[in-house]
């Protein structure tokens, strides 16, 4: 697996740029013709519109369009910066998305393994269908029903009475709505996140298994020498993925959980620029704050990829 | 092995809970439901109110055969697009293979925005035709990377000596990456079909006859129509509105849980592996 | 490869197409020279058209039971009454600003268009589209073609002076009530626990106090008191006893004043975070949600809320339910001294800036949008507009107009209504609400609310220019942001009021003046109207 992944930063070898890059069209011709339907994709889909990036630069106006808009240099960014809970925002979004990535992340990889180990192939197709299901729900009745467990006579507090503590209103407590977020994050979304895990799993040479337990290896060594690795470039390229998007948590999930009481944890860079919108939405000072969020993002992204490609091999490009 | 089984009974609970609690719900009449605060284990006060309004909607036939429509056509060209560049952008020695990746990953971070988006569909004679909603999307970058990872585990020995016995690129991708690649494929037709299922955003922008309308946005009408009329007050009797959410929810859900096993079985057990000769 | 070239050059055409888009739709800046003159479609209805049509955008749906709005009977029976042929569009699945700012951006605008045209999501507002080329200026249109309009503002001068902008001009054809629309929310107590505890119903602020410590000690209620936060925030429940509201709005000097940075708001946190400590209001106030202050409300755990005349109808009978004894009724807003009248409660403006039709620049047959708007505001047009088709969904009973059976037995009267009419071109008629109501608890509750002093409070629809709105974003933000969550503090009391000086300190910081003076240049601007 580590062989194959090495491949992709192999390719440049000859005697000159323009020998290279003609021998190159010879020999993949074929290739070229194949991608050339998705690159125009890309072109005609993504390229061509992406002019409008630079309404951040702008005081945009519909009506004007971007001809006619006057151009503002950074001031929206400025605007962005100088607001009363930049910092606080900046960190609730970082301490969400990164507890996101510690513990949701891994945890459809833990399920999708230890599902591989149910032998039984009944049980195991029910519990997989099962455990997709919560992501089907909308979130408006998902945190609908958080709420109700999560209310001062609710199922959680029922257990924290049961255990001697005081019970306290979950959801108007700062400290708790991180663990609120997450956790249920894991419910909604951890069955839906290992399918891809799964298939991965399901792509490992039986071979090796048989090779493992010939040499005496137990379910435990095997998955470590057998499962992980076969999986591991997947893992990672989710990872890398997954790092890439430190800046997008759920804005939708966040309005619907969050309430004044908690926006001290609560309120990210994307809640806020709602709440922004709704007294005035402008389209340049959200287009800016976007455009902020993928810069950030798209270094994350830049990094994860190189610790990646120096420690694993795996790497986006 | 005992607590693997406990632990996957916690999850069949915590999982199967949330999705009977919406199956109740939707059964149930909207004034009993008023009354539960927690669990709720049974329907209350058994109604067909929520279903009868979404099933007497005039269009909603209409719906279910747009959102067929784009299901069917756009996974389709999801599929062979993504699969296309997935084996180009996985193979090795392509010297653009990293500048193409480069042109694909940024647009995943840098995009146009609604408007110039909108004006370019209507520039190319999209707008208001079910291509508005399929064609834009017709590759996730974010599938295609997924697609590619797996296709670099591909053995480069079985795809070597094909090319020794002459294989040509399209040879290669027909006899071995695709039979080799069952469970990726199978995941990928479920995230497209997903994807389109579940879209509705697009259709709101770029559609604008309600004939043409995915299953979805008339859904979403219906719902806001009672939300509103419930708002706007003075309403007699009962608002249905809320029974209407989760009942939308299962007409949603209800395809997907037919379709899901038939995609299962080519993931959930590594069904061709060991085929292959390494 | 040379195929593929082929697709490059494709690609790169779309792209210069692009780029003539990016211009967006440099309008004609010529400020609306409309002739007036000749007048060819007569002055009867239906108008002689000839077979003309005109576009409309509007912001309403479609609704659900049919499949384009040609075919909803309300639309049929406009083209029939006016004699216009309809073509019209609007944004579907609830992307009304996103449609609007689509249309705006193609340039491809229709000759009408109903839209919240005097709402802050209306960047510059009216005079901004108007100077630009976009809408135009009615003030000769109406004179011309709008007889019934001119008629109706005439004899209407406070409406007159509320739907045009600073600089007197008329930009939409308006759509307001006929009076001050009643309102629609307001306190609600349950009447048979009041008699069980043997209290009257409460009407000062001690009288509530002593309710609710009541509700919870002899009725065991958990949540004595809850109200979900938009109709809290609107009716200025409790606040107002203290002579403030959660809100922009006139102070007795008629000055332009927002409560929570007021000394007012002080007291009234003083009373409403004793009152949490002492459990009479939900532990879960911030967070609670329609459905789960139903099952409160519906379960026996409240006595006391925020309510709609609609809820009362909706609680009613399931309250019945669970307990064949139970009785809403609603009270009025608490006051400080037995025998005030409320300074605050629910309180609409009759012309609330949304939802008017526009004549767009556009629109090349100026006279037939102007008359087709017109016959709205005929008693023919709002007849129609307010109650639908004589003899389907209403009757006339000696000069009433009764909702027809049809209509009064189906299972959501508005649902059945929006087949059928659409006021929103029109005038209000206030014979449609008030037989919605049709619990006698309903019409009490509804008569009893209305009975304060808000309306002197209210500020009318004002007209920021885009400079004043563009600084006004920048403040109120982070103000109202920074006011909520103090808010819900200082109440659940993980904040002491004893901070409340430094709270104020810091509202000034965020820019609290400058923006109450630029609210009270824009009122300034629209008394001298």
């Amino acid at each position: 697996m580590a062989k194959a992944t090495k491949r992709t930063s192999t390719c440049v070898a000859g005697r000159g740029l323009g020998g290279t890059i003609k021998r190159d069209f010879q020999k993949n011709k074929v290739k070229y013709l194949i991608v050339a339907l998705p690159v125009l994709f890309y072109i005609l889909f993504y390229y061509v519109p992406l002019y409008g990036a630079l309404i951040s630069f702008q005081d945009y106006s519909p009506r004007m369009g971007m001809l006619g808009s006057p151009w503002v240099g950074f001031k929206h960014f400025i605007d962005f910066f100088k607001s009363d809970n930049f910092g606080r925002i900046i960190k609730n979004t970082f301490v969400l998305s990164g507890l996101d990535i510690l513990i949701s992340f891994p945890l459809p990889i833990i399920f999708a393994i230890l599902l591989n180990e149910v032998k039984n192939t009944a049980f195991k197709r029910t519990i997989q269908t099962v455990s997709y299901m919560p992501h089907f729900i909308s979130l408006v009745i998902a945190c609908s029903l958080i709420k109700n467990f999560c209310a001062y006579d609710g199922l959680i507090n029922g257990f924290i009475a049961k255990l001697g503590f005081e019970p306290y209103s979950i959801l108007q407590d700062p400290a708790s709505f991180k663990w609120v977020y997450v956790i249920s994050n894991v419910w909604q979304e951890m069955g839906w996140n290992s399918i891809l895990f799964i298939a991965a799993l399901g792509g490992i040479n039986e071979e090796l298994y048989e090779a493992a337990a010939l040499d005496g290896a137990g379910r435990l060594r095997q998955t470590w020498h057998v499962t992980l690795p076969g999986i591991i470039p997947t893992i990672m390229i989710m990872l890398i993925m997954r790092v890439g998007q430190v800046l997008t948590v759920g804005q939708e999930k966040i309005l619907l959980l969050y309430n004044p009481a908690t926006y001290k944890t609560a309120d990210v860079i994307s809640t806020y620029i709602y709440r922004k919108g709704l007294q005035d939405f402008d389209w340049s000072y959200s287009s800016a704050v976007g455009l902020f969020n993928s810069v950030v993002n798209f270094v994350f992204l830049i990094a994860a990829n190189q610790i990646s490609k120096k420690t694993t091999e795996t790497s986006l490009w | 092995m005992i607590l693997n089984v406990i632990f996957m009974l916690v999850v069949i609970i915590t999982c199967l809970y949330p999705i009977l609690h919406v199956i109740f719900a939707s059964f149930s009449s909207a004034g009993k439901l008023m009354n539960v605060s927690g669990l709720l284990l049974h329907p209350v006060g058994f109604s067909t109110a929520a279903y009868e309004a979404i099933f007497s909607n005039t269009v909603i036939l209409n719906g279910y055969k747009n959102t067929l429509f784009i299901l069917v056509v756009g996974t389709s060209i999801n599929m062979v697009m993504t699969i296309a560049a997935a084996y180009v952008l996985s193979s090795k020695d392509v010297f653009w293979k990293p500048f193409i990746m480069m042109l694909i990953i940024i647009t995943m971070y840098f995009q146009g925005g609604l408007i110039p988006t909108y004006l370019n569909i209507k520039n190319l004679g999209l707008y208001d035709t079910l291509w508005s909603v399929i064609l834009p999307v017709a590759i996730s970058s974010y599938n295609l990377i997924i697609m590619r990872t797996y296709f670099m585990g591909i053995p480069d020995s079985l795809l070597e000596s094909a090319e020794l016995d002459g294989a040509g690129d399209f040879t290669k991708i027909r006899h071995i990456v695709l039979p080799l690649s069952g469970p990726i494929i199978a995941v990928m037709i479920l995230y497209y079909g997903v994807g389109h299922w579940n879209s509705w955003f697009t259709a709101t922008m770029y559609i604008s006859s309600k004939v043409k309308q995915p299953l979805q946005v008339i859904l979403r009408e219906i719902l806001i129509l009672n939300e509103t009329n419930a708002m706007k007050g003075g309403d007699n009797g009962l608002n249905i509105s809320e029974t209407i959410k989760y009942a939308t929810i299962v007409v949603v859900m209800m395809p997907i849980l037919i379709i899901y096993p038939m995609l299962q079985k080519y993931f959930i057990s590594g069904v061709m592996v060991g085929a292959v000769k390494g | 490869m040379k195929k593929s070239f082929k697709r490059v050059c494709c690609a790169a055409l779309a792209l210069s197409m692009a780029l003539a888009a990016m211009t967006g739709c440099s309008k004609k800046q010529n400020s609306a020279e409309v002739d007036v003159t000749a007048a060819k479609y007569g002055t009867t209805y239906p108008l002689d058209a000839n077979g003309d049509s005109l576009d409309l955008w509007i912001i309403n749906s479609v609704h659900p039971n049919y499949s384009s709005y040609a075919d909803m009977p309300f639309y049929q029976e406009v083209e029939k009454k006016t004699g216009v042929k309809l073509n019209i569009k609007g944004p579907t699945g609830g992307q009304f600003e996103e449609s609007f700012n689509l249309m705006i951006a193609s340039g491809e605008l229709p000759d009408i268009i109903l839209y919240d045209w005097a709402d802050k999501k209306v960047a510059g507002g009216p005079s901004k589209y108007i100077k630009e080329g976009y809408i135009l200026p009615l003030n000769d249109i109406i004179d011309a073609y709008a007889p019934n309009l001119k008629k109706c503002l005439a004899e209407d001068p406070e409406i007159d002076k509320d739907v045009k902008t600073d600089d007197g001009l008329y930009y939409v054809f308006p759509y307001f009530n006929s009076e001050q629309p009643a309102p629609y929310a307001g306190p609600v107590v349950r009447e048979d626990w009041l008699e069980y505890c043997g209290l009257e119903a409460p009407e000062t602020v001690d009288d509530w106090y002593n309710m609710l410590k009541a509700f919870r000690d002899k009725k065991g209620a958990t949540s004595p008191l809850i109200w979900t936060d938009w109709l809290f925030e609107f009716t200025g429940f409790l606040s107002g006893a203290y002579g403030t509201q959660q809100a922009y709005y006139l102070n007795e000097e008629g000055k332009v004043e927002y409560g929570p940075a007021t000394m007012k708001w002080k007291d009234y946190l003083t009373t409403v975070s004793k009152w949490y400590a002492e459990g009479l209001i939900d532990k879960d106030i911030a967070t609670l949600d329609s459905a789960t202050s139903d099952s409160k409300i519906v379960g026996g755990k409240t006595g006391a809320f925020i309510g709609t005349g609609g809820s009362i109808g909706t609680y009613k009978p399931m309250l019945a339910e669970v307990d064949p004894n139970a009785k809403l009724l609603a009270v009025q807003e608490p006051v400080l001294n037995r025998g005030e009248t409320p300074e605050f409660g629910i309180c609409d403006n009759r012309y609330s800036g949304l939802m008017s039709s526009a004549i767009t620049a556009d629109c090349d047959n100026v006279e037939l949008a102007a008359k087709f708007l017109d016959f709205f505001y005929s008693e023919e047009g709002r007849m129609l507009a307010n109650f639908g088709i004589e003899g389907v969904t209403y009757n006339m009973v000696d000069g009433y107009p009764k909702l027809s059976d049809m209509v009064v037995n189906s299972e959501d009267i508005q649902n059945t209504m929006d087949e059928y009419s659409n006021s929103e071109f029109s005038i209000v008629d206030p014979r449609y609400y008030e037989q919605r109501m049709i619990y006698p608890e309903q019409k009490y509750a509804i008569g009893l609310w209305g009975k304060t002093n808000a309306a002197a409070h209210k500020l009318p629809v004002l007209l920021p220019t885009q400079e004043e709105s563009d600084e006004l974003t920048k403040y109120t933000t982070d103000i109202e942001t920074y006011v909520e969550e103090m808010y819900i503090k200082f109440m659940i009391g993980t904040e002491s009021l004893d901070n409340y000086d430094a709270y104020l300190a810091h509202l000034d910081e965020l820019g609290m003046q400058k923006a109450l003076e630029i609210y009270n240049t824009v009122y300034d601007r629209y008394k001298n109207r």
